[in-house]
């Protein structure tokens, strides 16, 4: 039951959802996704030359870079089937950064990172946050010293998504004029140390240590380095919405399927009004979570602010996928608890999606700063 | 009308929505507002409300989306949202159930003679409908209701008890589900009539809501209501209402943003103790959330008109917007009383010493009632659940 999200398709993106299921159903099929529960640093790489191949990092990124020019519903469709299929990997956190390349980058650099993005080369990720976890406006502690040609990098950042599987960072950093800055940083160099952390969804977050990493100016992003992490939590939770909604729409399917076929005190449990209320209220969070974030995926294709809507969606969309999956444990009952069990697939990998860049709250908070902006 | 209510609408809406804007100014006086709000007459056929309806009848508002050949201007459901939700947000009259149900319904269903009788009148803002459905022993199990119509000449005659009717101390029609047959299961019984209001046997007994409603207990003595007046085909009824409430359902959503809207701004001045209640992080939270939800009622009900424009009926999609658009009016009526602390639960009568005159504390005792009428919020899950899901009864 996916429900309508007053949104008129192309062609093209019908085909992308099509294609892009069974694609992700062949090649990256649960068993798959647990399977990288051993080795979560590791995505193997004929995946991601197959994903490549497919066009999929390409899609967010323009012809002239050697992309697709695809709209942010194109991605938004993805991410929706990605999600879905809990694919993992650093699609989501890579094409994040593609945008940003796109919106803040020179000429040069685009010229340089969006076009190794697009041929599935290149992934990126953004290292923000520090040992303070936060995200919130404050001291960065990880800074960029020296002057002319000869810059270097100092300092960790935790909870770097996809953090070992990228080839490249967006360090956000205090620049030698203490104004935040972002730089582009390789992985793959004796200077960076990353250490992978074990975390409850079983994705990639890493710690990531500069060590006095040489840093050329032409790798700092020009501009306010402020206006680009606004922009960055925005178009985040976007992405992030998607992908969390189109996991409720699978983890609430999974659930209803089940609930037709359990059988106790002889009749299917889906039988029973209070089971029947459980999954109606997963299914109105479902598809709430699915219209706010298309609808959201709608104004940034258009071009339009969503510093306030982003943020509300991302409020939104974070608790009420978790209740889904919360519910859709309690109705499946014992065996969703088991390991190889989908259900707990799907509550895990929620959380790191619900906490990276902004939990509820910290939306929330940003919602409740623009207030008087409603009402003016 | 801040943020909160702005759609994406194409230019000629925008258009549109002024010219909503513009009759709403030079037509809705203070005195057919507070007629209006005072619950005295159902849907707002108070009246000035009437006066107020017959202008919007002029306009060809009524039958905003009706077909020309019936007095309708044949506009699409975009501009229908625009309206309704313009004139909630104002607190106007309601254009009632002559257009949002009656009127459809007989489109469909109707004989011609029906048609011609009926329909301009509507559309006119000439008559207005009464709903006539619920029973004292048949509320969300409507199907069980018991009211008979027993066929006799040209007449039906109708006797039994409805209650729950809120406009039939003002409507001109009864749109009344009466048992035309005992024998069959009882979803193959009913039948639906359109029954003048003054008819001989009808009486209604009022009775009011802690909100400060009237509503009735109607008694049905003998009533002769004739053959003509029984909407296409005997005992076909129910089967009229399900396709009809599909096709109209409309939950404007304005009234309870603009609650939101005043709330937001009260909380930015200082109350009686001199400090602002937005100044408490936790009032300040509460109220965020609450505007956070106010998207998801915006992308659900935005989402109904969509879909209706492009003729595609919403069926679960409107029991999810019933659900959660009614569980949060009690959310918002909550926070409402509670982010005003004592003063909160000040009741108009006292003037300016209750926030704002006491429309807050009206809409929080009148909002019980949201997640009852026009189907439970357990009827709307049951709804979710077995047709949209699919699982077993």
């Amino acid at each position: 039951m996916e429900l309508n999200v007053a949104i008129q398709f192309t062609q093209e993106q019908e085909m992308l959802r099509s294609s892009a299921r069974a694609f992700l159903a062949k090649e990256a099929p649960l068993t798959f996704v647990r399977s990288l529960e051993k080795t979560p640093a590791v995505f193997p790489a004929e995946l991601g030359k197959k994903v490549a191949d497919l066009g999929w990092p390409s899609l967010p990124v323009p012809s002239q870079y050697g992309g697709s020019d695809g709209s942010f519903l194109d991605v938004a469709v993805l991410l929706d089937e990605m999600g879905r299929a809990l694919f993992p990997g650093p699609f989501l956190w890579s094409a994040l950064s593609s945008l940003l390349l796109n919106e803040f980058a020179t000429a040069e650099q685009k010229q340089k990172h969006l076009t190794s993005i697009a041929d599935g080369a290149a992934a990126f990720t953004l290292a923000w946050t520090e040992q303070s976890g936060e995200y919130g406006p404050g001291l960065l502690r990880t800074s960029i010293a020296g002057h002319g040609g000869a810059l270097t990098l100092t300092g960790a950042k935790y909870f770097v998504p996809s953090g070992s599987q990228a080839t490249h960072y967006l360090v956000v950093a205090s620049g030698p004029d203490r104004k935040t800055v972002l730089a582009i940083v390789p992985r793959r160099q004796p200077a960076v140390a990353e250490r992978a952390l074990s975390t409850t969804g079983w994705d990639n977050q890493a710690v990531v240590e500069f060590k006095q990493t040489p840093v050329s100016p032409g790798d700092l992003l020009p501009g306010d380095g402020a206006a680009i992490l606004e922009r960055a939590l925005q178009l985040g939770a976007a992405m992030q919405c998607l992908y969390m909604s189109g996991m409720a729409q699978r983890a609430l399917e999974i659930t209803r399927d089940y609930a037709k076929v359990r059988v106790q005190f002889g009749r299917p449990i889906g039988s029973f009004q209070a089971v029947q209320h459980h999954l109606a209220n997963m299914a109105a969070d479902t598809d709430i979570s699915r219209n706010l974030a298309y609808r959201l995926a709608e104004r940034i294709a258009a071009g339009q602010d969503v510093a306030f809507e982003a943020s509300a969606a991302k409020a939104w969309c974070a608790p009420a996928c978790m209740r889904v999956m919360q519910t859709g444990h309690q109705v499946h009952g014992g065996i969703g608890v088991i390991t190889d069990h989908a259900m707990q697939m799907y509550f895990l990998r929620m959380k790191p999606f619900e906490v990276l860049l902004g939990d509820a709250d910290f939306h929330t908070k940003r919602v409740g700063a623009r207030l008087m902006d409603l009402v003016a | 009308m801040g943020k909160l209510l702005e759609y994406p609408v194409a230019p000629e809406l925008r258009e549109f929505q002024q010219e909503v804007r513009d009759f709403i100014k030079q037509n809705l006086d203070e005195a057919t507002r507070k007629e209006r709000t005072s619950g005295e007459f159902g849907t707002g056929l108070g009246p000035l409300g009437r006066k107020f309806l017959r202008k919007m009848g002029d306009k060809g508002w009524m039958g905003l989306t009706w077909p020309k050949e019936y007095g309708g201007l044949g506009k699409g459901f975009m501009h229908r949202f625009i309206l309704s939700e313009e004139m909630d947000y104002a607190d106007a009259p309601s254009p009632g159930f002559g257009a949002s149900v009656v009127g459809p319904c007989i489109m469909l269903f109707g004989t011609e003679w029906q048609k011609k009788e009926f329909l301009p009148k509507i559309a006119k803002g000439e008559i207005f409908f009464g709903l006539s459905y619920t029973e004292p022993e048949a509320g969300s199990d409507l199907a069980s209701l018991k009211l008979a119509a027993k066929a006799d000449g040209d007449d039906y005659v109708l006797n039994g008890q409805k209650i729950f009717n809120s406009e039939t101390h003002v409507a001109d029609y009864l749109w009344l589900a009466a048992r035309t047959d005992f024998e069959s299961p009882k979803h193959k019984g009913v039948s639906l009539f359109m029954v003048d209001a003054k008819a001989p046997g009808i009486t209604p007994q009022a009775m009011y809501t802690l909100g400060g409603e009237r509503t009735n207990i109607v008694f049905y003595d003998n009533v002769r209501v004739s053959k003509s007046h029984l909407l296409g085909e005997p005992n076909k009824g129910w089967y009229y209402l399900a396709a009809a409430i599909d096709l109209e359902r409309f939950f404007p959503i304005s009234k309870t943003l603009h609650r939101l809207e005043n709330m937001i701004t009260l909380a930015h001045q200082p109350g009686p103790s001199g400090r602002r209640p937005a100044d408490d992080p936790v009032l300040l939270h509460r109220l965020s959330t609450l505007v956070v939800e106010a998207q998801a009622v915006r992308s659900l009900s935005f989402r109904m008109a969509w879909m209706q424009g492009k003729g595609v009926v919403p069926n679960i999609e409107a029991s999810i917007l019933k659900l959660f658009l009614r569980e949060y009016n009690q959310r918002v009526a909550r926070l409402g009383v509670q982010m005003f602390g004592l003063y909160g639960q000040l009741r108009g009568e006292n003037g300016g010493l209750a926030p704002l005159h006491g429309e807050l504390e009206k809409a929080y005792r009148a909002s019980p009632v949201g997640t009852i009428t026009g189907g439970t919020s357990e009827v709307q899950r049951n709804v979710i659940a077995t047709r949209g899901l699919g699982l077993p009864r």
